[in-house]
């Protein structure tokens, strides 16, 4: 049996390392990505920016890995898969064929839509090649403009201004995270990245990205705003990469359509990680979990269900953490104002101490939860939510006393 | 994974002392301070105490949510090791691990490795309240439990 996997991340690493042990000697693996380096991590790009992490420092996993005699490695980009004949078309003209198919393919960024949106000095954060342009262009620019709220954009905005430049940040929404944060996390992600230097502009929305041959000289607000800019880094969300399948009998929505076995519409198929759309733990529809520790679940249980291990894939679960200015974040399922309506919710903010914690509560159930400036105990309430545990005493979850209380009760 | 350590805790035989976060701190970080230990103790009144340590789940969250490749499972035996040099401090591993047993010092997150297979605080405690028990035991167990089964077919009463 040929197994061919499409791409070379975190959900390919976690499906090829539980393969390896359980297929037969005579299977083959087949890795096809057009990325050179194989394993490394988008996650710390930021971190190479700013100059904390050197290139080899960036990789998860050792190429060894694919140092088996079963596998092998195409450096290709695929341009269409053929779920009829079982064979991938790539970028050279030649084609692969598999027996299995794990898509991997992962995200790409959303586009910022505007004049000068291919100005040299615009850039995109996602793959290793746009870190290098961006820490190049950094070491000249006098002041980078990066648009966007969420947290690759953040990232990318401390980043830059570690490694020396002016950083306006430019948000359309009316605040920061507003994708996963409520708004008592998002004023403190303001005062932590304000603390760094960074200086932030709320609810506005970019024109125009201006400027010549020598690339990105200003940045265009609708409100008739100019700013100044040697570089933009654009981080308005990702959009799986499905172009691949378009045309097959592989059903996608926002994402590739998976099954509890990360199964596809298409029997033999199988998707894994930021391309695939995947079930919701916490409500009945199913959702994009763009999410490096989902990705790493996911690629096992795909490549579990090849070896015919009986695996399913409880659903994906938003879960952020972070570190801004010294100060930790963690923020785990619905914490914002507008998807926990009629939950009963606890909440407490120790302004001297900068810590808050919250809790969310949907009849009887932990849903989501907040931490900032103190996250002891985190992974407890964490697993509270996944395992649908029944709150007792809801006010134990916001102080650091009842935590340890409620953790210790559970030991003994 | 079969044939990983397995951390056994005894609670019962706690007494609270604090030794083993010296032993700990001491093995870490040349100090004898209990707030840069790997090991901690919860208080549980009446009930006692709990000397909480990672237990080397077998199917570990922690090992899945860092993006940094700094949790691996050392290949000799099972064990869990967090490497400080790869570790970014994200707190992922943290905002996962069920037993609440990674800490963070400065910029980095920290877990028990078992001081390179010496073990000092199941090996300073004076009760034995905690034990690291070797795959080379748990190959053992699964040889008997193989024998076990054996036996079953064969008759035997031997249940595992
Ligand atoms: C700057 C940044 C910070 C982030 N921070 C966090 C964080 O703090 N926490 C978190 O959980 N997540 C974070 N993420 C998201 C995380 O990186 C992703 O969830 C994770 O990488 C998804 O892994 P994946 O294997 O699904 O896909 P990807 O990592 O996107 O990899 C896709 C792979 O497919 C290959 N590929 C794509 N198309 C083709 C093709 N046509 N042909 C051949 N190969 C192809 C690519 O080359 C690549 O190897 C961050 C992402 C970025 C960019
Ligand atoms: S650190 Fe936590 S999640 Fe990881 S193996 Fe230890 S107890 Fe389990």
């Amino acid at each position: 049996m040929v197994i061919v996997i499409i791409g070379s991340s975190i959900a390919s690493k976690s499906a090829l390392e539980t393969l390896l042990p359980g297929m037969k000697k005579e299977d083959r693996v087949i890795i096809v990505t057009r990325d050179r380096d194989l394993f490394y991590s988008r996650v710390l790009l930021p971190n190479y920016i700013s100059g904390e992490l050197e290139k080899k420092d960036l990789f998860f996993a050792s190429r060894d890995l694919v140092d088996d005699r079963r596998v092998s490695v195409v450096n290709e980009a695929v341009l269409a898969v053929d779920a009829d004949n079982k064979e991938l078309r790539l970028n050279s003209g030649n084609t692969v064929r598999y027996d299995r198919l794990i898509i991997t393919a992962g995200a790409s960024p959303t586009g910022v839509n505007v004049d000068g949106e291919h100005l040299p000095g615009v850039f995109y954060l996602r793959d290793l090649e746009d870190a290098e342009g961006i820490k190049d262009r950094a070491k000249r620019a006098k002041s980078c403009v990066v648009l966007g709220g969420g947290l690759v954009a953040l990232k990318a905005a401390t980043a830059v201004k570690k490694s020396g430049a002016q950083v306006k940040l430019i948000v359309a929404s009316s605040r920061l995270l507003s994708a996963i944060a409520d708004e008592t996390v998002s004023r403190l992600i303001f005062g932590s990245l304000s603390a760094e230097g960074i200086d932030i502009r709320l609810g506005a929305s970019i024109k125009q990205i201006g400027g010549n041959g020598q690339g990105v000289r200003y940045v265009a607000l609708e409100d008739g705003t100019v700013i100044d800019a040697d570089m933009v880094i654009a981080g308005k969300g990702v959009k799986p990469n499905i172009d691949i399948v378009k045309g097959t009998g592989i059903a996608v929505e926002r994402g590739i359509l998976v099954d509890a076995g990360m199964e596809t519409t298409v029997k033999g198929v199988y998707a894994a990680g930021d391309v695939a759309q995947s079930m919701d733990y916490l409500n009945t529809r199913t959702g994009l979990f763009t999410l490096w520790p989902d990705a790493a679940q996911q690629g096992r249980i795909a490549a579990g269900s090849i070896l015919g291990l009986e695996r399913e894939y409880t659903g994906g679960l938003s879960m952020n953490s972070f570190v801004i200015n010294g100060m930790p974040f963690i923020i785990i399922g619905s914490i914002r104002e507008k998807d926990i309506k009629g939950c009963e919710v606890y909440s407490n903010f120790d302004e001297r101490r900068q810590v808050y914690r919250k809790i969310v509560i949907r009849d009887g159930k932990p849903v989501g939860a907040a931490f900032a400036g103190d996250i002891s105990y985190a992974g407890m309430v964490y697993w509270d939510i996944r395992a649908g545990r029944a709150v007792e005493e809801p006010g134990k979850y916001i102080t650091k006393a009842g935590l340890k209380q409620i953790f210790t009760s559970r030991l003994f | 994974m079969s044939g990983s350590v397995t951390v056994s805790i005894q609670k019962d035989k706690c007494t609270g002392c604090g030794l083993c976060r010296l032993a700990c701190s001491f093995d870490k970080n040349g100090v004898f301070n209990p707030n840069a230990s790997r090991i901690w103790i919860l208080d549980g009144d009446e009930s006692g105490f709990y000397p909480n340590i990672c237990r080397n789940c077998e199917e570990a969250p922690c090992l899945d949510a860092c993006p940094a490749g700094a949790l691996v499972r050392r290949r000799e035996d099972g064990y869990i090791l967090l490497n400080s040099e790869k570790c970014v401090g994200c707190n992922m591993c943290v905002m996962v691990c069920p037993f609440c047993a990674i800490g963070r010092m400065g910029d980095r997150n920290f877990k028990c490795d078992t001081c390179n297979h010496l073990e000092k605080c199941a090996r300073i405690c004076p009760h034995g309240a905690i034990q690291f028990e070797k795959p080379a035991h748990s190959r053992a167990n699964k040889r008997r439990k193989l024998a076990g089964l054996l036996t079953a077919k064969t008759g035997g009463k031997e249940k595992w």
